[in-house]
Protein backbone atom coordinates (compact mmCIF):
# COMPACT_ATOMS: atom_id res chain seq x y z
CA UNK A 1 0.00 0.00 0.00
CA UNK A 2 2.89 2.21 0.72
CA UNK A 3 4.60 1.70 -2.41
CA UNK A 4 0.98 2.79 -4.39
CA UNK A 5 0.95 5.57 -2.33
CA UNK A 6 4.65 6.19 -3.49
CA UNK A 7 3.79 5.53 -7.06
CA UNK A 8 1.05 8.03 -6.74
CA UNK A 9 2.92 10.77 -5.19
CA UNK A 10 5.46 10.31 -7.80
CA UNK A 11 2.62 11.35 -10.78
CA UNK A 12 2.82 14.76 -9.24
CA UNK A 13 5.75 15.67 -7.47
CA UNK A 14 8.79 17.65 -8.83
CA UNK A 15 8.52 20.94 -10.61
CA UNK A 16 8.06 22.73 -14.34
CA UNK A 17 9.86 25.48 -15.90
CA UNK A 18 7.34 28.19 -14.80
CA UNK A 19 6.88 29.33 -18.44
CA UNK A 20 4.99 26.53 -19.08
CA UNK A 21 1.94 28.04 -16.86
CA UNK A 22 2.47 31.21 -18.38
CA UNK A 23 2.42 30.30 -21.54
CA UNK A 24 -0.76 28.06 -21.34
CA UNK A 25 -2.55 31.08 -19.67
CA UNK A 26 -1.63 32.95 -22.91
CA UNK A 27 -2.91 30.30 -25.02
CA UNK A 28 -6.49 29.63 -23.29
CA UNK A 29 -6.74 32.78 -22.89
CA UNK A 30 -6.31 34.44 -26.63
CA UNK A 31 -8.38 31.05 -27.60
CA UNK A 32 -10.93 32.16 -25.28
CA UNK A 33 -11.15 35.83 -26.37
CA UNK A 34 -11.42 34.49 -29.93
CA UNK A 35 -13.96 32.33 -30.09
CA UNK A 36 -15.99 34.70 -27.09
CA UNK A 37 -17.26 36.91 -30.10
CA UNK A 38 -16.47 37.62 -34.16
CA UNK A 39 -14.55 41.11 -34.10
CA UNK A 40 -11.82 38.94 -36.34
CA UNK A 41 -14.19 38.50 -39.13
CA UNK A 42 -13.23 41.39 -41.00
CA UNK A 43 -9.40 40.58 -41.38
CA UNK A 44 -9.74 36.84 -39.83
CA UNK A 45 -12.15 34.56 -40.82
CA UNK A 46 -13.24 31.62 -38.22
CA UNK A 47 -15.53 28.32 -37.84
CA UNK A 48 -17.77 30.04 -35.07
CA UNK A 49 -18.30 33.39 -37.45
CA UNK A 50 -21.11 31.19 -39.17
CA UNK A 51 -23.27 31.31 -36.27
CA UNK A 52 -21.93 33.92 -33.77
CA UNK A 53 -22.55 37.68 -34.24
CA UNK A 54 -21.47 39.98 -32.12
CA UNK A 55 -20.68 38.40 -28.78
CA UNK A 56 -21.30 35.01 -28.52
CA UNK A 57 -24.58 33.53 -26.21
CA UNK A 58 -25.87 37.32 -26.57
CA UNK A 59 -29.69 37.67 -26.04
CA UNK A 60 -31.12 36.17 -29.64
CA UNK A 61 -34.91 35.89 -28.30
CA UNK A 62 -37.26 37.77 -30.79
CA UNK A 63 -40.21 37.69 -28.52
CA UNK A 64 -41.68 37.07 -25.27
CA UNK A 65 -42.62 34.43 -23.96
CA UNK A 66 -39.77 33.04 -24.44
CA UNK A 67 -37.96 29.29 -24.15
CA UNK A 68 -36.05 28.44 -20.54
CA UNK A 69 -34.45 25.57 -20.65
CA UNK A 70 -31.42 25.62 -18.31
CA UNK A 71 -28.99 22.76 -18.00
CA UNK A 72 -28.60 23.28 -14.34
CA UNK A 73 -32.36 23.52 -12.64
CA UNK A 74 -32.99 27.03 -11.55
CA UNK A 75 -30.64 29.37 -13.74
CA UNK A 76 -31.75 31.65 -15.41
CA UNK A 77 -30.56 34.56 -16.82
CA UNK A 78 -32.56 37.08 -18.11
CA UNK A 79 -31.75 39.80 -21.15
CA UNK A 80 -30.11 42.62 -19.22
CA UNK A 81 -27.56 39.75 -17.11
CA UNK A 82 -26.43 38.22 -20.13
CA UNK A 83 -25.50 41.21 -22.01
CA UNK A 84 -23.25 41.84 -18.89
CA UNK A 85 -22.03 38.07 -19.02
CA UNK A 86 -21.18 38.38 -22.21
CA UNK A 87 -19.44 41.90 -21.80
CA UNK A 88 -17.72 41.24 -18.77
CA UNK A 89 -17.03 37.54 -20.27
CA UNK A 90 -14.50 39.40 -23.08
CA UNK A 91 -12.61 41.82 -20.51
CA UNK A 92 -11.80 39.59 -18.19
CA UNK A 93 -10.43 37.01 -21.28
CA UNK A 94 -8.34 40.25 -22.00
CA UNK A 95 -7.32 40.59 -18.25
CA UNK A 96 -6.00 36.98 -18.30
CA UNK A 97 -4.38 37.02 -21.75
CA UNK A 98 -2.76 40.03 -19.68
CA UNK A 99 -2.40 38.41 -16.53
CA UNK A 100 -3.53 40.76 -14.39
CA UNK A 101 -4.37 38.19 -11.14
CA UNK A 102 -4.97 35.21 -13.39
CA UNK A 103 -5.99 33.03 -10.46
CA UNK A 104 -9.08 35.11 -9.63
CA UNK A 105 -9.52 35.89 -13.15
CA UNK A 106 -10.02 32.47 -13.94
CA UNK A 107 -12.36 31.41 -11.12
CA UNK A 108 -14.77 34.38 -11.87
CA UNK A 109 -14.49 33.53 -16.28
CA UNK A 110 -14.86 29.74 -15.03
CA UNK A 111 -18.89 31.19 -13.11
CA UNK A 112 -19.44 33.24 -16.68
CA UNK A 113 -18.99 30.59 -18.38
CA UNK A 114 -20.63 27.60 -16.87
CA UNK A 115 -23.53 30.38 -16.01
CA UNK A 116 -23.91 31.33 -19.90
CA UNK A 117 -23.31 28.11 -21.30
CA UNK A 118 -25.64 26.23 -18.73
CA UNK A 119 -28.45 28.87 -18.75
CA UNK A 120 -29.25 27.35 -22.28
CA UNK A 121 -29.49 23.65 -22.29
CA UNK A 122 -29.22 24.00 -26.23
CA UNK A 123 -25.74 26.11 -26.10
CA UNK A 124 -23.38 23.14 -25.46
CA UNK A 125 -20.64 21.77 -27.64
CA UNK A 126 -17.96 19.44 -26.87
CA UNK A 127 -14.86 22.58 -28.31
CA UNK A 128 -16.44 24.71 -25.38
CA UNK A 129 -16.24 22.62 -22.54
CA UNK A 130 -12.90 21.77 -23.43
CA UNK A 131 -12.10 25.25 -23.32
CA UNK A 132 -13.87 25.71 -20.22
CA UNK A 133 -12.13 23.13 -18.34
CA UNK A 134 -8.90 24.44 -19.16
CA UNK A 135 -9.73 27.87 -18.29
CA UNK A 136 -11.14 26.67 -14.82
CA UNK A 137 -7.63 24.38 -14.75
CA UNK A 138 -5.69 28.06 -14.56
CA UNK A 139 -7.08 28.05 -11.15
CA UNK A 140 -4.70 25.63 -9.67
CA UNK A 141 -2.17 26.93 -11.26
CA UNK A 142 0.21 28.68 -8.65
CA UNK A 143 0.87 31.92 -9.02
CA UNK A 144 4.76 33.27 -9.78
CA UNK A 145 6.64 34.23 -6.77
CA UNK A 146 7.97 37.86 -7.27
CA UNK A 147 11.85 36.83 -6.29
CA UNK A 148 11.61 33.87 -8.56
CA UNK A 149 9.84 35.12 -11.73
CA UNK A 150 8.25 33.69 -14.78
CA UNK A 151 11.08 31.66 -14.89
CA UNK A 152 11.45 30.16 -12.15
CA UNK A 153 10.52 26.25 -11.31
CA UNK A 154 6.68 25.91 -9.97
CA UNK A 155 4.54 23.06 -8.45
CA UNK A 156 4.24 20.48 -11.24
CA UNK A 157 0.93 18.91 -9.94
CA UNK A 158 -1.34 21.36 -11.66
CA UNK A 159 0.63 20.45 -15.25
CA UNK A 160 -0.67 16.40 -14.11
CA UNK A 161 -4.13 17.32 -13.69
CA UNK A 162 -4.56 18.97 -17.11
CA UNK A 163 -2.50 16.53 -18.79
CA UNK A 164 -4.79 14.03 -16.92
CA UNK A 165 -7.90 15.84 -18.64
CA UNK A 166 -6.20 15.01 -22.15
CA UNK A 167 -5.68 11.29 -21.46
CA UNK A 168 -9.65 11.40 -20.34
CA UNK A 169 -10.91 12.92 -23.50
CA UNK A 170 -8.76 10.71 -25.42
CA UNK A 171 -10.26 7.78 -23.85
CA UNK A 172 -14.10 8.74 -23.75
CA UNK A 173 -13.54 9.73 -27.22
CA UNK A 174 -11.65 6.41 -28.38
CA UNK A 175 -13.94 4.02 -26.44
CA UNK A 176 -16.92 5.41 -27.33
CA UNK A 177 -16.20 4.44 -30.83
CA UNK A 178 -15.82 1.05 -29.80
CA UNK A 179 -19.06 0.04 -31.45
CA UNK A 180 -20.41 -1.59 -34.34
CA UNK A 181 -21.54 1.75 -36.40
CA UNK A 182 -18.54 3.35 -36.25
CA UNK A 183 -16.16 0.32 -36.90
CA UNK A 184 -18.10 -0.22 -40.14
CA UNK A 185 -17.85 3.31 -41.28
CA UNK A 186 -22.02 3.96 -41.00
CA UNK A 187 -21.07 7.36 -38.74
CA UNK A 188 -18.72 8.73 -41.31
CA UNK A 189 -20.79 7.73 -44.08
CA UNK A 190 -23.62 9.90 -42.36
CA UNK A 191 -21.72 12.32 -41.21
CA UNK A 192 -20.42 12.85 -44.99
CA UNK A 193 -24.24 12.88 -46.23
CA UNK A 194 -25.00 15.40 -43.91
CA UNK A 195 -21.55 17.47 -45.49
CA UNK A 196 -19.92 17.27 -41.84
CA UNK A 197 -17.30 16.11 -43.60
CA UNK A 198 -15.64 17.40 -46.40
CA UNK A 199 -13.04 19.01 -48.94
CA UNK A 200 -9.94 17.32 -50.84
CA UNK A 201 -8.14 15.89 -47.59
CA UNK A 202 -11.55 14.06 -46.96
CA UNK A 203 -11.61 12.84 -50.33
CA UNK A 204 -7.99 11.98 -50.73
CA UNK A 205 -8.43 10.11 -47.23
CA UNK A 206 -11.80 8.17 -48.19
CA UNK A 207 -9.86 6.67 -51.84
CA UNK A 208 -6.95 6.06 -49.69
CA UNK A 209 -9.00 4.24 -46.70
CA UNK A 210 -12.19 4.12 -47.50
CA UNK A 211 -15.15 4.61 -44.92
CA UNK A 212 -14.48 1.49 -42.56
CA UNK A 213 -11.01 1.95 -42.85
CA UNK A 214 -10.84 5.28 -41.81
CA UNK A 215 -12.67 4.96 -38.78
CA UNK A 216 -10.87 2.09 -37.15
CA UNK A 217 -7.75 4.75 -38.00
CA UNK A 218 -9.50 7.60 -35.68
CA UNK A 219 -10.52 4.99 -33.51
CA UNK A 220 -7.12 3.61 -33.34
CA UNK A 221 -5.18 7.36 -33.50
CA UNK A 222 -7.25 8.34 -29.87
CA UNK A 223 -6.87 4.84 -28.48
CA UNK A 224 -3.08 5.37 -28.88
CA UNK A 225 -1.91 8.85 -28.18
CA UNK A 226 -2.50 8.15 -24.47
CA UNK A 227 -0.58 5.36 -24.39
CA UNK A 228 2.46 7.21 -26.66
CA UNK A 229 1.63 10.56 -24.38
CA UNK A 230 1.91 8.19 -20.94
CA UNK A 231 5.51 6.45 -21.99
CA UNK A 232 8.27 9.26 -21.28
CA UNK A 233 10.34 7.76 -24.36
CA UNK A 234 7.39 8.25 -26.94
CA UNK A 235 5.88 10.87 -25.05
CA UNK A 236 7.41 13.90 -28.27
CA UNK A 237 6.24 11.58 -30.72
CA UNK A 238 2.52 11.55 -29.04
CA UNK A 239 2.37 15.16 -29.01
CA UNK A 240 3.29 15.43 -32.33
CA UNK A 241 0.94 12.48 -33.97
CA UNK A 242 -1.76 14.17 -32.13
CA UNK A 243 -1.54 17.92 -33.57
CA UNK A 244 -0.73 16.01 -36.87
CA UNK A 245 -4.30 14.67 -36.59
CA UNK A 246 -6.03 18.00 -34.49
CA UNK A 247 -4.78 19.45 -38.08
CA UNK A 248 -6.26 16.62 -40.27
CA UNK A 249 -9.43 16.38 -38.27
CA UNK A 250 -9.75 20.35 -38.72
CA UNK A 251 -9.07 20.10 -42.18
CA UNK A 252 -12.18 17.98 -43.09
CA UNK A 253 -15.05 18.99 -40.73
CA UNK A 254 -15.92 22.53 -38.59
CA UNK A 255 -14.88 22.06 -35.07
CA UNK A 256 -14.42 25.65 -34.63
CA UNK A 257 -11.46 25.85 -32.07
CA UNK A 258 -11.63 22.11 -30.56
CA UNK A 259 -8.04 21.58 -33.16
CA UNK A 260 -6.34 24.47 -31.27
CA UNK A 261 -7.78 23.82 -27.75
CA UNK A 262 -6.63 19.96 -27.84
CA UNK A 263 -3.25 20.87 -29.42
CA UNK A 264 -2.09 23.13 -26.46
CA UNK A 265 -3.27 20.65 -24.32
CA UNK A 266 -0.86 18.28 -26.35
CA UNK A 267 1.85 20.66 -25.95
CA UNK A 268 1.74 20.38 -22.09
CA UNK A 269 3.18 17.06 -22.56
CA UNK A 270 6.25 18.45 -23.83
CA UNK A 271 8.44 19.87 -21.45
CA UNK A 272 10.05 17.92 -19.03
CA UNK A 273 9.37 17.86 -15.19
CA UNK A 274 12.30 18.30 -12.82
CA UNK A 275 11.85 15.23 -10.42
CA UNK A 276 12.87 16.07 -6.46
CA UNK A 277 15.89 14.03 -5.19
CA UNK A 278 14.62 10.73 -4.68
CA UNK A 279 15.41 6.86 -5.10
CA UNK A 280 15.64 6.18 -8.48
CA UNK A 281 12.83 3.31 -8.38
CA UNK A 282 10.28 5.82 -8.46
CA UNK A 283 10.86 6.53 -12.29
CA UNK A 284 8.98 3.54 -12.92
CA UNK A 285 5.95 5.26 -13.01
CA UNK A 286 4.99 6.79 -16.23
CA UNK A 287 2.67 9.30 -15.16
CA UNK A 288 0.56 11.29 -17.73
CA UNK B 1 17.67 21.35 -6.93
CA UNK B 2 16.75 25.17 -7.45
CA UNK B 3 16.30 27.42 -4.51
CA UNK B 4 12.61 27.64 -4.95
CA UNK B 5 11.73 23.67 -5.54
CA UNK B 6 11.16 23.29 -1.88
CA UNK B 7 8.55 25.48 -1.56
CA UNK B 8 6.90 24.32 -4.70
CA UNK B 9 6.68 20.36 -3.31
CA UNK B 10 5.34 21.71 0.18
CA UNK B 11 2.20 23.00 -2.15
CA UNK B 12 1.57 19.77 -3.61
CA UNK B 13 -2.22 18.90 -1.98
CA UNK B 14 -2.65 15.70 -0.16
CA UNK B 15 -4.09 12.36 -2.06
CA UNK B 16 -7.38 13.10 -1.61
CA UNK B 17 -7.67 15.96 -3.30
CA UNK B 18 -5.28 14.68 -6.34
CA UNK B 19 -7.62 11.76 -6.47
CA UNK B 20 -10.42 13.73 -6.53
CA UNK B 21 -9.15 15.43 -9.69
CA UNK B 22 -8.10 12.70 -11.11
CA UNK B 23 -11.43 11.16 -11.12
CA UNK B 24 -13.20 14.09 -12.56
CA UNK B 25 -10.61 14.44 -15.34
CA UNK B 26 -10.64 10.73 -15.76
CA UNK B 27 -13.97 9.13 -14.67
CA UNK B 28 -16.17 11.92 -15.58
CA UNK B 29 -16.99 10.97 -19.06
CA UNK B 30 -17.84 7.74 -18.47
CA UNK B 31 -20.19 8.39 -15.77
CA UNK B 32 -21.96 11.03 -18.28
CA UNK B 33 -21.72 8.67 -21.04
CA UNK B 34 -23.55 5.97 -18.32
CA UNK B 35 -26.10 8.76 -18.00
CA UNK B 36 -26.31 9.28 -21.28
CA UNK B 37 -25.97 13.01 -20.57
CA UNK B 38 -23.84 14.62 -23.39
CA UNK B 39 -21.94 17.16 -21.09
CA UNK B 40 -18.47 16.14 -21.43
CA UNK B 41 -19.21 12.76 -22.94
CA UNK B 42 -16.32 13.54 -25.59
CA UNK B 43 -18.17 10.88 -27.49
CA UNK B 44 -17.25 13.35 -30.75
CA UNK B 45 -19.86 11.75 -33.49
CA UNK B 46 -19.14 7.87 -32.37
CA UNK B 47 -23.30 7.74 -32.93
CA UNK B 48 -25.52 9.67 -34.95
CA UNK B 49 -29.42 9.39 -34.23
CA UNK B 50 -32.30 10.97 -36.17
CA UNK B 51 -34.87 13.00 -34.35
CA UNK B 52 -38.14 14.12 -34.69
CA UNK B 53 -40.57 16.37 -32.65
CA UNK B 54 -44.33 16.26 -32.17
CA UNK B 55 -46.23 19.21 -30.37
CA UNK B 56 -49.79 19.29 -29.73
CA UNK B 57 -51.93 21.34 -26.98
CA UNK B 58 -55.30 20.34 -25.40
CA UNK B 59 -57.92 22.87 -25.83
CA UNK B 60 -61.38 23.15 -25.33
CA UNK B 61 -61.83 22.61 -28.68
CA UNK B 62 -59.87 19.75 -28.70
CA UNK B 63 -56.34 18.80 -29.24
CA UNK B 64 -54.17 20.93 -31.31
CA UNK B 65 -51.57 20.38 -33.33
CA UNK B 66 -48.61 22.88 -33.17
CA UNK B 67 -45.99 23.20 -35.94
CA UNK B 68 -42.48 23.28 -34.41
CA UNK B 69 -41.71 25.66 -36.23
CA UNK B 70 -44.09 28.38 -34.79
CA UNK B 71 -41.94 28.20 -31.60
CA UNK B 72 -38.73 29.69 -33.56
CA UNK B 73 -39.59 33.49 -32.34
CA UNK B 74 -39.29 32.38 -29.00
CA UNK B 75 -35.76 30.28 -29.11
CA UNK B 76 -32.58 31.51 -28.62
CA UNK B 77 -30.20 31.35 -31.53
CA UNK B 78 -28.75 27.73 -29.97
CA UNK B 79 -32.41 26.60 -29.53
CA UNK B 80 -33.41 26.87 -32.73
CA UNK B 81 -30.51 24.89 -34.16
CA UNK B 82 -31.26 22.02 -32.38
CA UNK B 83 -35.56 22.62 -31.91
CA UNK B 84 -36.11 23.60 -35.19
CA UNK B 85 -34.65 21.15 -37.13
CA UNK B 86 -36.51 18.42 -35.20
CA UNK B 87 -40.03 19.45 -37.36
CA UNK B 88 -38.69 17.31 -40.20
CA UNK B 89 -35.59 15.00 -39.27
CA UNK B 90 -32.90 16.13 -36.79
CA UNK B 91 -29.31 14.60 -37.04
CA UNK B 92 -26.75 14.05 -33.70
CA UNK B 93 -27.05 12.36 -30.61
CA UNK B 94 -25.70 15.22 -28.57
CA UNK B 95 -28.39 17.51 -29.35
CA UNK B 96 -31.19 14.58 -29.11
CA UNK B 97 -29.94 14.05 -25.58
CA UNK B 98 -30.09 17.53 -25.16
CA UNK B 99 -33.77 17.96 -26.56
CA UNK B 100 -34.85 14.80 -24.65
CA UNK B 101 -33.74 16.27 -21.18
CA UNK B 102 -36.00 19.90 -22.11
CA UNK B 103 -39.25 18.39 -23.44
CA UNK B 104 -41.11 19.60 -20.25
CA UNK B 105 -39.31 23.02 -20.89
CA UNK B 106 -40.82 23.05 -23.87
CA UNK B 107 -43.93 22.09 -22.90
CA UNK B 108 -44.14 24.99 -20.37
CA UNK B 109 -43.37 27.21 -23.42
CA UNK B 110 -46.17 25.59 -25.08
CA UNK B 111 -48.74 26.55 -22.20
CA UNK B 112 -47.29 30.31 -22.40
CA UNK B 113 -47.84 30.70 -26.17
CA UNK B 114 -51.74 28.64 -25.83
CA UNK B 115 -53.22 30.14 -22.63
CA UNK B 116 -56.52 28.51 -23.32
CA UNK B 117 -54.80 25.28 -23.39
CA UNK B 118 -54.99 22.71 -20.27
CA UNK B 119 -52.30 21.07 -20.94
CA UNK B 120 -49.18 20.65 -23.97
CA UNK B 121 -47.13 17.04 -25.12
CA UNK B 122 -44.06 17.05 -26.18
CA UNK B 123 -42.82 14.16 -27.74
CA UNK B 124 -39.91 13.19 -29.08
CA UNK B 125 -38.68 10.37 -31.32
CA UNK B 126 -35.42 9.15 -31.67
CA UNK B 127 -33.56 6.35 -33.84
CA UNK B 128 -30.78 5.28 -35.60
CA UNK B 129 -29.66 6.00 -38.51
CA UNK B 130 -29.55 3.34 -41.66
CA UNK B 131 -26.17 2.15 -42.76
CA UNK B 132 -24.54 2.28 -45.46
CA UNK B 133 -26.03 2.31 -48.74
CA UNK B 134 -29.38 3.62 -48.08
CA UNK B 135 -30.73 6.01 -50.20
CA UNK B 136 -33.02 8.06 -47.90
CA UNK B 137 -31.64 8.27 -44.63
CA UNK B 138 -34.41 10.12 -43.22
CA UNK B 139 -36.67 7.66 -43.67
CA UNK B 140 -35.31 4.42 -42.51
CA UNK B 141 -35.58 3.02 -39.57
CA UNK B 142 -37.74 2.71 -36.27
CA UNK B 143 -38.28 5.50 -34.07
CA UNK B 144 -38.40 5.49 -30.16
CA UNK B 145 -40.75 7.86 -28.57
CA UNK B 146 -40.38 9.88 -25.36
CA UNK B 147 -43.34 12.04 -23.84
CA UNK B 148 -43.73 14.39 -21.37
CA UNK B 149 -46.98 16.07 -20.73
CA UNK B 150 -47.46 19.25 -19.44
CA UNK B 151 -50.32 20.74 -17.31
CA UNK B 152 -50.76 24.14 -17.66
CA UNK B 153 -51.37 26.57 -14.93
CA UNK B 154 -54.41 28.88 -15.72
Amino acid sequence: MARVGRAFDGCFDGTVDGRVYRALRIGFAALLLLRSADFTRSFWSLDHHDWVEGFDFSWSIEQPPYLVSPLIPGLVLGARLTWLAVRARLGLALVLLIGIRPRWTAAILTVLNYGLLFADRYRYFHHLQALYLCIAWLVLVPECSAEGGPRAQRAAWPLQILRSLLIGVYWAAGTAKWSESWWSGDSLAILSHLQQVRGPVWRASLALLGLGGLAKCVCATELSLPVLLLVRATRRVGVLCGVAFHVLVSSVMPVSIFGAVMSLLLASFWPERRRPDCAPQREVANPP
Amino acid sequence: MSPTEPSARARVPPRWALGLLLALTIGTPFVARLREYPVGDWAMFSSIERYHLDLSVSEPTGTTIVPVRSLAPHLSRDAKFVILPGASNGFGKDQTDLLAGGLADIGALLCELHPAASSADVRLGRGPLPRQGAREPAERGPLYWTEASVRCLR
